[in-house]
């Protein structure tokens, strides 16, 4: 009923007029020419565009909630326009893409609809910058597909051993046996807090759900605090419009998240300031930065405490390696004092894929085969993902510990540390287990 | 007193076609003689013998990257104290001012783009102090100074 009456409330003035006075015998030609003849053709066209959808949402209102959901999901291609293409705009701009809303599927959208999906694992079986129903749901998500709206998600329990009480608030929202632990909610999973029933209230209440973690989607069980950022920085996107973000929204606040959930017991994380430069300004600030020779432009590099990214490649990962760079070099002791940028680099990257595949998605999502063949370039030292594992052994915990019990029998860590700040690094290492 | 280090370079060498095997001690000498006293002989031996797994093919190529990177660790080394100097308020201006001169030269002279890039740091650190602590730095300068 929310849907007609919205539809409803978008015919225009006139068309709405002349739908009142319409006599009830108007579904033929009669009606048509009646209509041509009171309101004009251009009115009589607009009216029977809408009136289709109407009448669409009529019959899909008929065929219950799925059919709604198919029906406010159509599949969308480069070259439509219309409506549902003006919604997938205003959509993707709600998660921070900057599109002029102009009904058009033109590149820009597809390229920010591509940007989307790879983003948040929805990968459309006609390739990627195609919308299908999956990614409509991802974006009704608020750009939150990877993060779970199901208290059911991940967990060991079974449907038909769980309390009937649990089993009942599922299905209350919309669950089934099949689906408790899907990722994409039903319909009810949809709908603002606001608008749910008190039934639902309740049911959501008991399984786990506040006010504000249904709005902002925060995982009660999954406890990655990541999840619960993406509405924020959405709307800080949002208002901020184009490609002047504010800086700690562009994917900082998400990877501060998910480097907090990793390490936040061991460093006080500090928020990067981020800058989005596009392809030119990345190599111009890059060799400008160096002033050696000339580098392949890379996805970003920092200055502490700012991050600078390629805003044509940007990717959640490449925010969470820069970001780890900014906890090197400020608040993290544990590889501050690495005596190449080579080391930083490497252990850099192998926590950034860490980080990634634990609170995010996995690596093989990883885009920038060029980015990781230049670090593995750079990286030569062979012994770095052992001494990687020794300094964060047990990384939730005391990473000197995890190093100390490293340490073969008669090496202190201070003879450790100091074969290290020499850069000895062979020699450091044979001196772990 | 046995030559650890001499063994354990004479052993790499010993691969080596003969007219490389001069180059390669040179190359090998000058990258250990950049360690500090903390690496001793026995650790040394340890950073040699990581050359082992290099197929002699490209051990004289290895060597030279281990020499270059045992220059600008050094350079590296010179600079963050550099930096803390420039922290305490010293008048480093002129050290500032000739080590830039000296990684210049070395950045001309090499050729791998992950030293170069260090090097880089190294430049940009020096420039920094030059500028009074008003111009750009690098990651690791930005928490020395």
């Amino acid at each position: 009923m929310a849907v007609t009456a919205a539809v409803s409330r978008r015919l225009p003035t006139t068309t709405r007029r002349v739908s009142r006075r319409r006599p009830s015998r108007t579904a033929g030609p009669t009606g048509l020419l009646w209509l041509q003849r009171t309101a004009g053709n251009a009115a009589t066209s607009r009216l029977m565009t809408q009136r289709t959808i109407v009448d669409d949402l009529g019959r899909v209102l008929a065929g219950g909630a799925a059919a709604l959901k198919k029906a406010l999901s159509p599949p969308l291609k480069a070259g439509d326009t219309g409506p549902s293409v003006l919604s997938l705009q205003q959509s993707l701009n709600r998660v921070g893409a900057a599109l002029i809303e102009d009904s058009i599927f033109g590149t820009r959208t597809k390229a920010a609809v591509a940007a989307f999906q790879r983003d948040h694992g929805v990968r459309p079986a006609r390739g990627a910058g195609t919308v299908d129903e999956a990614t409509w749901d991802a974006l009704r998500l608020g750009g939150r597909a990877t993060a779970s709206a199901v208290p059911g998600q991940g967990s060991t329990e079974s449907w038909a051993a769980m309390p009937a009480q649990r089993r009942a608030d599922f299905r209350t929202l919309g669950y089934t046996a099949a689906t408790w632990r899907s990722k994409t909610p039903p319909l009810a999973g949809l709908l603002p807090y606001a608008l749910l029933s008190e039934k639902q209230r309740a049911a959501a209440t008991r399984l786990g759900y506040t006010r504000e973690s249904w709005r902002a989607n925060r995982d009660t069980t999954a406890g990655t605090a990541a999840k619960g950022f993406a509405a924020e920085e959405a709307a800080a996107k949002r208002k901020a419009g184009a490609r002047v973000l504010p800086a700690k929204y562009v994917g900082s606040l998400r990877a501060k998240a998910m480097i907090a959930a990793e390490f936040g017991a061991d460093v006080d994380i500090q928020l990067a300031k981020v800058h989005l430069l596009t392809e030119a300004e990345m190599k111009k600030a890059y060799e400008g930065y160096y002033g050696a020779g000339s580098y392949t432009p890379i996805n970003g590099f920092t200055v502490k405490p700012d991050i600078y990214l390629n805003n044509s490649s940007i990717w959640a990962g490449t925010t969470v390696h820069e970001s780890l760079h900014v906890q090197e070099h400020g608040t993290w002791d544990a590889f501050a004092y690495q005596p190449t940028s080579a080391f930083g680099e490497g252990a850099t990257t192998i926590l950034t894929e860490l980080v990634m595949t634990r609170h995010e998605q996995p690596v093989t999502h990883h885009p920038y085969a060029a980015e990781v063949a230049l670090v593995r370039k750079m990286n030569t030292h062979a012994g770095l993902d052992k001494m990687r594992a020794a300094y964060f052994q047990g990384a939730t915990g005391d990473y000197r510990t995890g190093v100390t019990g490293g340490l073969k029998p008669g090496t202190t860590w201070a003879q450790f540390r100091a074969l290290v700040d020499a850069g000895a690094l062979a020699a450091a290492q044979a001196r772990l287990k | 007193m046995t030559d650890l280090v001499g063994g354990a370079l004479d052993r790499l060498a010993a691969d080596l076609p003969s007219d490389q095997r001069g180059r390669f001690l040179e190359l090998m000498r000058t990258g250990l003689a950049e360690f500090d006293a903390v690496v001793g002989p026995e650790d040394q031996v340890v950073e040699i013998e990581a050359a082992a797994d290099v197929p002699p093919g490209e051990r004289l190529a290895a060597a030279e990257r281990f020499a270059a990177k045992r220059r600008a660790f050094t350079l590296g080394r010179r600079s963050g104290e550099l930096l803390t100097a420039f922290a305490e308020g010293r008048d480093v201006a002129a050290d500032a001012e000739r080590l830039l001169a000296e990684i210049e030269t070395a950045l001309a002279e090499m050729r791998d783009d992950g030293i170069r890039r260090e090097l880089g740091d190294y430049a940009t650190e020096c420039r920094y102090v030059l500028s009074g602590g008003t111009g750009p730095n690098s990651p690791r300068g930005s928490k020395l100074a």
